[in-house]
């Protein structure tokens, strides 16, 4: 047996690094225009993000307004849109081929700059809030829990409009084969003189140390979000250990939680800048359990710390994701636009690299440990599960 | 450029290069008769193939593959088990390995421990569909829908009951006489030599007569029509069922669910049945109508026919059918915008490996082995040519809403139907 391992495998080669695409920036006006070529296709990715300073949680309530507007927007069957809500704006990417991503960009300024009045106070669909994109459902499931009735959160979505279309910080990025004139790319907004001006941090209770329950009737199954916050969230070794921690089923919660437990049938953990979300969803009869096992494999972190092949296997799949995003020029363009400058995602890759190497053979601190749990929890007889406040110290 | 081979094993290969990153992709489709295997044997067999094998240990295939940069997930259809395979280009050969272990060898690296552990993730899965707002209605009105045609009623997932039952012979019986080249199609596209592939997997998958024990075909694999291999095609039943719907859920609401058999794969209709039922998803389609609310729709197909499915959002159920039929009975749909909208989706499709990988899959299901090299002209063409009048009508012979079956879910038992 070992002898066929030994003759057929060939070793593993490590996979480069691979080459970042370097970013033309054009600015014009206070707005920055940021153009990868593209060398291969006809294919245009261009993605317009308006950032304010201003933004709160209540700025969720603008998506099936505008979601809706998109959708009405253009009929052009040879695009297609995304709207995205970032925790600082709301970013609109568009794509597909050449002059039908001009024309039918156009037509989205046309019907996003009209005056937003038409629309309030007749039929927005509040309830949409939880079908949006699962990216967003955990701040759309917060807000709609902290929320009181519908009519005020219209009546914030019109100011907030107007604050956020005088308070804008434009970008675009753009992936397209030839370079942009910029005049042409920045159409003027039109100013609304309706403008009511919101304080600039709004007085919410803070959700830290909540735990989060929605009762419902008719899902028998807990969906559980525990968030572990660490003492250095910039830490690119916060990646690593996410990636190790859980990432695909021979992950310690995955190889753990499923595999030998059978406690769930899908369970990972996402990086989400601040913190690291650990998501799965259980059946009642084994919440109790599975709580106590995520915590188990959360500090066996200090006691087993990341083994070489787990760094290896972490490197490995963090770079088969930035080819990922290189391949595919959506994402592309949304990754870069999401770094702080153009360098910004090369940076991130050589640092995250970097704390593969460092990382090799030494522990990770948990600082503080804190469990929401959200999500639909079913049976009402059923007692309400333990959720307490659990922090840990892990060195 | 798309290339196509039937190797000495009966393997069939299709691959697509695209050398913009240094990435593979591979899908391995093995297709089976759901006929002649147990209810739950494939899907079980499924998760057994991320175990490990005679050679590999428990849990190693996932570990190697991460460690070459490389990722594997797995499917199970009512007659397929599809792979899907990433890896880095360099370490292309690990995934060879992998696979012929997973084809040959995998009974002998299969321990009741294994086995044990997968039934109760597959426990797990089957409890999350059933229990998620109306997570497992779409499986059980396919098995429901076609009680006479014994392929598409398969049972895929299989019950409780049926992973209770399963016994290693029948995992080992299964793998034996399925998962062998001459049942796989392996897709491939990325940074690939086509030529050293080929080779290589003729090292990887020879021809041998005791593993292969049947007449292989090496000119091509998939001589046989479904009309010879005696499978007839998918007919609508007219079921009429009922659910209530919880009152007190903002997640259901009022709907109606209407299921029909859907034209061959390849055909015409198909293709003027597949516009039909994307048209009838668009907002623009269905804004017009008073009674709907909003429409989805999906549909599963093969060269034997298939099925698809309209879900309805509405409080007026038959209103809502009266104005679909309408609809049905002179569909509106701008073929050159469908035109339009074909070479979009075509031009997406080949910017990434994954959407080349889906435009394969999909001309696999509608063009013979030796067409498939035809793929992307016949997916950029496939509205392109004029839509008659006799197309749209035999097309329509599909969407009798009579002949289909329903489902209603709301308060009130609306067409007297079933318990579903």
């Amino acid at each position: 047996m070992f002898l066929l391992l030994s003759t057929v495998l060939p070793n593993v080669v490590p996979l480069r690094t691979p080459v970042i695409p370097s970013v033309d920036v054009v600015e014009v006006n206070g707005t920055e225009v940021w153009w990868i070529e593209n060398t291969r296709s006809k294919w245009i990715v261009v993605e317009d993000c308006w950032r304010s300073d201003l933004l709160d949680d209540r700025w969720w309530s603008l998506e099936p307004l505008i979601r809706a507007r998109l959708s009405a927007a253009s009929d052009n069957l040879m695009v297609s849109s995304d709207l995205e809500w970032l925790a600082t704006g709301l970013c609109v990417r568009i794509e597909g081929m050449s002059l039908s991503v001009m024309e039918a960009r156009t037509a989205y300024w046309d019907l996003l700059w009209q005056p937003l009045e038409s629309s309030l106070g007749t039929t927005i669909e509040i309830q949409d809030f939880r079908t949006v994109k699962s990216v967003t459902l955990k701040s759309l499931h917060e807000d709609w829990l902290y929320s009181s009735d519908d009519e005020t959160r219209l009546w914030i979505q019109k100011r907030i409009w107007h604050n956020f279309m005088l308070q804008q910080k434009h970008r675009v990025v753009l992936y397209a084969p030839h370079k942009p004139d910029v005049n042409e790319w920045i159409p003027k907004a039109e100013e609304s003189g309706a403008v009511q001006w919101l304080p600039k941090h709004q007085s919410k209770e803070p959700l830290q140390g909540k735990c989060l329950i929605q009762n419902t009737s008719t899902v028998p199954q807990i969906a559980v979000t525990i968030q572990v916050y660490f003492e250095d969230v910039s830490s690119p070794q916060l990646r690593i250990l996410n990636s190790i921690l859980g990432d695909g089923v021979r992950s310690r919660l995955g190889q753990r939680l499923r595999e030998e437990l059978g406690l769930v049938y899908t369970i990972g953990s996402q990086f989400r800048g601040g913190f690291i979300e650990v998501s799965y969803t259980v059946a009642p009869s084994n919440f109790s359990e599975s709580l106590l096992e995520v915590e188990t494999v959360l500090h066996d972190f200090s006691k087993v710390p990341p083994t070489t092949a787990e760094l290896e296997m972490a490197r490995s799949m963090f770079l088969l994701r930035q080819y990922g995003i290189l391949e595919d020029s959506s994402t592309l363009v949304r990754m870069v636009g999401r770094f702080s400058s153009p360098m910004g995602w090369s940076r991130y890759i050589q640092s995250t690299l970097k704390a593969v190497e460092q990382l090799n053979g030494t522990s990770i601190s948990i600082s503080r440990m804190e469990k929401r749990i959200t999500g639909p929890v079913l049976m009402h007889q059923l007692a309400p599960p333990d959720c307490t406040v659990h922090s840990i110290q892990v060195r | 450029m798309i290339y196509s081979y039937v190797l000495s094993s009966g393997l069939t290969l299709v691959v697509m290069p695209n050398y913009h990153i240094p990435m593979v992709i591979i899908d391995i489709v093995y297709d089976f008769d759901p006929r002649l295997v147990p209810d739950g044997v494939p899907h079980l067999t499924e998760h057994l193939l991320f175990e490990g094998t005679a050679n590999i240990p428990n849990g190693d295939v996932d570990r190697w593959l991460r460690l070459a940069g490389g990722s594997s997930t797995a499917s199970t259809t009512w007659d397929s088990i599809v792979l899907h395979n990433t890896i880095s280009a360099p370490n292309i050969e690990w995934l060879l390995y992998i696979e012929s272990e997973r084809s040959r060898y995998l009974c002998d690296g299969i321990v009741d421990e294994d086995i044990e552990n997968q039934r109760m993730v597959i426990a797990n899965e089957m409890f999350s569909a059933a229990l998620q707002p109306n997570g497992d209605v779409a499986d059980r009105l396919r098995k429901k829908s076609f009680t006479g045609h014994e392929i598409i009623s398969s049972e895929v997932m299989g019950q409780i009951y049926d992973l209770e039952t399963a016994t290693r012979n029948d995992i080992c019986s299964f793998a034996t006489q399925w998962l062998q080249p001459k049942q796989s199609t392996w897709i491939v596209t990325g940074d690939v030599d086509v030529d050293w592939l080929r080779q290589r997997l003729e090292v990887y998958f020879p021809s041998i007569e005791s593993v292969v024990d049947s007449h292989v075909n090496t000119t091509n694999r998939k001589p046989e029509t479904f009309q010879e291999r005696g499978i007839p095609i998918v007919q609508n039943e007219g079921h009429r069922w009922f659910k209530e719907s919880k009152q007190d859920s903002s997640m259901s609401a009022d709907r109606l669910t209407l299921v029909f058999a859907s034209p061959p794969a390849g055909t015409i209709e198909e293709s003027v049945a597949d516009a039909m039922l994307l048209s009838l998803t668009q907002s623009q389609t269905w804004e017009h109508f008073s009674s709907i609310d909003h429409i989805q729709g999906w549909s599963e197909n093969r060269s034997y026919g298939g099925w698809m499915a309209l879900s309805i959002r509405t409080s007026h159920p038959k209103k809502a059918m009266e104005e679909l039929q309408v609809w049905l009975e002179t569909p509106q749909i701008d073929w050159p915008h469908w035109d339009d909208r074909q070479q979009y989706l075509v031009a997406q499709y080949l910017e990434t490996n994954n959407g080349r990988i889906a435009l394969l899959n999909g001309c696999l299901q509608s063009l013979e082995t030796s067409e498939i090299t035809d793929c992307v002209t016949w997916q950029r063409q496939r509205y392109s040519g004029e839509i008659t009048k006799e197309d749209i009508d035999s097309t329509r012979d599909f969407w009798d809403i009579e002949e289909a079956s329903w489902l209603w879910m709301g308060q009130e038992n609306w067409f007297d139907g079933e318990r579903f």
